[in-house]
């Protein structure tokens, strides 16, 4: 059995093209060599900013001939068919033989993929992976105009104890790599695969990203031990860093205490966003002022000179935002609105001043609520410095601002949950103030965007239209609002939150139930009542789940699936012919059944049937009947209670 | 960091000797406002046709909406940028550039450099490329890209842009906090402060509050029929000169928040027509 070994060095390559790369170049060479029917037992692929490399072991020394029979066209084809098929295939007429087939004589070839020593094809197996990688950003950066993330600077590649000579982007391998780039070696010769991982492990190069992600974690639960604090936990940042270091090395800092009154969420965004370092809350909740920088540097001085840069460039950071933060202080929510005017809201809809204005409205008409105070203001940190410099922070630095000038903490609350929930995993708005404001600014947005014919289309939702209007039913569903939006919404905004709501409930009730709720609804009057729609649902289905609901379900999907394979003779149900003691009761107890508008009522009722039937259907075979009379009079009476079901559950 | 390097002077004065002895020719900043290194016909135009380049220069750049009153300790409307451009980019280009850092005293053993994913594009050039910005100890000192197009041309050779931050860069090598205390030559006892202060305050004002806007939309439609003129005439340095000029009147009227975003957007696509009809000039005089 033989092993495998191919690194691309290149110069720094974004963490984010490395993982789809990792994932990439696996799937094309298992597609090579399943191509050339080569079987392996193992392939791993490893990340670093600077390398790529795959380890494939358990593959053949050899690889057998391998024979792929083309069919040609007939032998008395035109001129122009046969001299199509010699080009496909670069042939002669000689190389191809005739052979008569039942549906005559054809030209055949037999093409043979060469197999032999492994080590000279996987050459072209290398070249052919290489050729098929594509990046989501590509670059060229010499002669051979090759496009990869960043440029190639050196190919290395093994077959066993051999080196594999080939030249790529115009890049010669051979069997070399580099180490870290600051404190490993520059060049370092390879002499096997083996030694190829113990050399870079020698050369401050961590090839395996679990290993570099086990390193830092493990060093983060430390820190967290130690100064009592907890980890903010945060998946992307984590797979950006693991990515961004050969040579994970973590440090310890701390923020000055002159910033610790900044807002939490603006000091996170400066912290994480900007910097790229981890952060730490402590047992109340607070931010931690420990912070963790993840360098791919094992300093000679124990970083010290690290941390003081760092700390540096964080205050630098920090004095910005305590600039723009004190800035944003001096002129009130209300005086920033005023600029609101000159922001366009979107092409068509006006400005973010006449959204508000239309929310306004919306208060009225919706909640007959004037809340015209808060729609002054609830827009107005879009135009703070903060915010024009770190978008994220909509809403929440309105929270402060609207705190420091003495707002009412209900309002202030209202302004920093307008935008949520903002996709599944969100939090909903924290008060019902807030909750209005969500779910109004929603409407508005999908009254406008659909009034301007701009609704989403197949997997296209540029303006999150979608995620709107699961924001609005649950905030609905969370706050038991009862609203009746057919004033409001058009046929078509009226189909499209349908739709969002047969998605929404759909991890919750069954379809039946969903439908059942939406048709009812729109059978009853014109009123279109999320809220009731919503709890329709979920009774119905909670009903189709009780024991008699089930038991109906039962009954019914029995009594179906006997009709299914019968004919049912045009002839009334005849009292007199049902002949046993069993059919008889089961009539009697149908025709006591007592329908009234109640789902739950009639399915207990229904449910009085399953027993009886299921005595009957035990006992009596349908097909056996005496006559065809009876047959056809016992198969009216499963029909009978199968419209009764139907009936119910329409 | 080293005993060596005192001041602003002896950072670009190492930087010259650096890249000068690196094959660079050694030029003049261009004598025109411009927001960055890159606008110079050094490196905008030059990067257009095939034939081998490598340049250095030092640029005065003008970002009006980064003025703070020289209020900021680090912030500043008109600050200096080195620039390098190579053609075609060295293999080893990587390795040139970190010698670079070392010539200024930074020991790459002590501090953590990084080359973080930047995808660079500038929509006045109708340019776009890929590299990183350079950290030291999360700060960023450099760009450092490999230029795809320029005037919506794909270039034919690949360039290399290295552009150091003159300022962050020697405050944190001569450990100032406040831009406006580094020593400009020490020697002299002469501060950035002393030189610029003053005039970072009157610009800052210029830009934010006194600039005309009239008369700048006025200089604006002036520079653009001048650069279409020249292009009919195919003088492609003077129309290329006015697109420069045309590019900062743009960048004041920003400051001064005298666009909208739409029209924002319609005054970065004249800038853009204009220099890709001075590119498209270029290539078509080199055949």
């Amino acid at each position: 059995m033989a092993q495998f070994l191919l690194e691309i060095l290149t110069e720094e390559i974004p963490s984010s093209l490395q993982v789809q790369a990792q994932e990439d170049i696996k799937n094309l060479f298992i597609n090579e060599l399943n191509k050339l029917e080569i079987n392996f037992e193992a392939i791993a692929v490893f990340s670093t900013p600077r390398r790529l490399s795959v380890f494939i072991d358990g593959l053949p020394q050899t690889s057998a001939d391998k024979f792929e029979e083309k069919k040609g066209p007939r032998v008395d084809a035109s001129s122009e068919a046969i001299a199509g098929f010699l080009k496909t295939y670069s042939l002669k007429i000689e190389d191809c033989e005739k052979r008569i087939t039942p549906k005559g004589e054809f030209y055949f070839y037999q093409q043979v993929n060469r197999g032999g020593q492994l080590s000279n094809i996987i050459v072209d197996v290398i070249l052919n992976v290489l050729l098929g990688m594509k990046f989501k950003k590509s670059m060229v950066w010499n002669e051979s105009k090759i496009a990869w993330a960043r440029p190639i600077r050196s190919l290395l590649a093994f077959f066993n104890e051999n080196i594999l000579q080939f030249s790529f982007a115009g890049v010669d391998s051979a069997n070399k790599t580099a180490g870290h780039h600051f404190i490993g070696n520059a060049e370092i010769e390879v002499k096997s695969i083996e030694n190829y991982f113990t050399e870079l492990e020698n050369n401050y190069v961590i090839l395996d990203s679990q290993k570099r992600q086990e390193i830092i974690l493990n060093a983060v639960a430390e820190v967290s031990k130690t100064h009592n604090v907890n980890y903010i936990e945060n998946e992307n940042l984590l797979q950006e860093i693991v990515y961004l270091v050969e040579y994970p090395s973590i440090y310890v800092a701390e923020i000055p205490q002159k910033y610790m009154n900044l807002p939490k969420e603006l000091l996170v965004e400066i912290i994480v966003k900007n910097q790229r370092y981890i952060n730490f809350i402590n047992r109340d909740d607070s931010l931690s002022n420990k912070y963790v920088i993840v360098s791919n540097l094992a300093a000679s001085d124990g970083g010290k000179t690290i941390i003081n840069g760092n700390n540096k460039v964080l205050q630098a950071r920090l004095d910005d935002g305590l600039f723009f933060y004190n800035n944003d202080l001096k002129t009130t929510l209300k005086e920033k609105s005023q600029k609101l005017k000159n922001i366009n809201f979107f092409e068509g809809l006006g400005s973010l001043d006449d959204k508000t204005l239309r929310v306004v409205n919306l208060f009225r008409q919706v909640f007959g609520e004037n809340q015209d105070a808060l729609c002054e203001i609830y827009k107005a940190d879009l135009v703070s410095e903060t915010v024009v410099e770190i978008p994220e922070l909509q809403g929440i630095m309105g929270y402060y601002y609207a705190l420091n000038e003495g707002i009412d903490k209900d309002t202030a609350l209202a302004i920093k949950n307008q935008y949520k929930p903002q996709g599944a995993g969100d939090n909903l708005p924290e008060n019902i103030l807030g909750a209005k404001l969500a779910l109004l600014d929603k409407l508005d947005t999908l009254i406008g965007f659909f009034s301007i014919g701009k609704k989403p289309s197949g997997s296209k939702d540029p303006f999150a239209l979608r995620r709107a209007a699961i924001g609005i039913i649950r905030i609905i569903e969370g706050f038991a609002m009862d609203i009746d939006f057919s004033p409001f919404v058009s046929k078509e905004l009226n189909i499209f939150l349908n739709e969002r709501l047969e998605v929404y409930l759909g991890s919750s009730c069954s379809i039946n139930a969903i439908k059942q709720a939406l048709a009812s609804s729109a059978a009853k009057d014109s009123s279109f009542n999320i809220n009731k729609i919503i709890a329709a649902a979920k009774q119905i289905d909670s009903l189709l789940k009780s024991p008699a609901g089930l038991q109906v379900m039962a009954l019914q999907k029995r009594i179906t699936n006997i009709l299914k394979s019968q004919k049912q003779a045009e002839v009334e149900m005849n009292e007199s012919l049902l002949q046993d003691k069993l059919e008889q009761n089961l009539y009697q107890l149908f025709k006591s059944v007592n329908l009234t508008d109640s789902l739950s009522h009639n399915i207990e009722e229904l449910a009085k049937l399953k027993k009886p039937l299921d005595l009957f259907l035990d006992a009596i075979q349908i097909n056996m009947s005496e006559s065809i009379e009876i047959k056809n009079n016992r198969i009216k009476l499963l029909a009978l209670i199968e419209n009764l079901c139907l009936q119910v559950f329409e | 960091m080293t005993t060596e390097i005192k001041d602003f002077y002896t950072i670009i004065a190492k930087l010259q000797e650096f890249w000068s002895n690196k094959g660079c020719c050694f030029l003049t900043p261009y004598d025109a406002e411009m927001g960055a290194g890159t606008f110079h016909p050094a490196t905008a135009l030059r990067s257009l046709d095939d034939k081998p380049w490598n340049a250095a220069y030092i640029q005065p750049c003008r970002r009006p909406t980064d003025g703070r009153y020289g209020e900021s300790p680090n912030r500043l409307a008109h600050y200096f940028q080195f620039q390098v451009l190579m053609k075609p980019a060295p293999y080893n280009i990587q390795d040139l550039y970190l010698e670079s850092l070392k010539s200024l005293g930074i020991d790459t053993k002590l501090h953590d450099i990084r080359f973080v994913e930047d995808d660079w594009e500038s929509p006045t050039l109708g340019a776009w490329g890929l590299g990183w910005e350079v950290w030291c100890d999360g700060m960023e000192i450099t760009q450092f890209t490999y230029f795809q197009q320029m005037g919506g041309i794909a270039l034919p050779q690949t360039p290399v842009e290295i552009t150091y931050g003159l300022e962050r860069l020697a405050m944190y090598i001569l450990g100032y906090d406040n831009v406006y205390d580094m020593p400009w030559n020490a020697k002299s006892g002469i501060t950035y402060g002393d030189i610029y202060l003053a005039s970072e305050k009157e610009f800052s004002a210029y830009n934010f509050e006194y600039a005309s806007v009239e008369n700048l939309f006025l200089q604006f439609e002036m520079m653009q029929k001048e650069c279409a003129n020249l292009v009919e005439k195919k003088l492609v340095h003077p129309a290329y000169h006015q697109a420069i000029k045309a590019s900062n009147l743009f960048n004041i009227l920003d400051a001064r928040g005298a666009l909208g975003a739409a029209e924002r957007a319609l005054y970065i696509n004249k800038i853009r027509d204009l220099v890709k009809s001075c590119c498209n000039l270029f290539i078509e005089s080199k055949r």
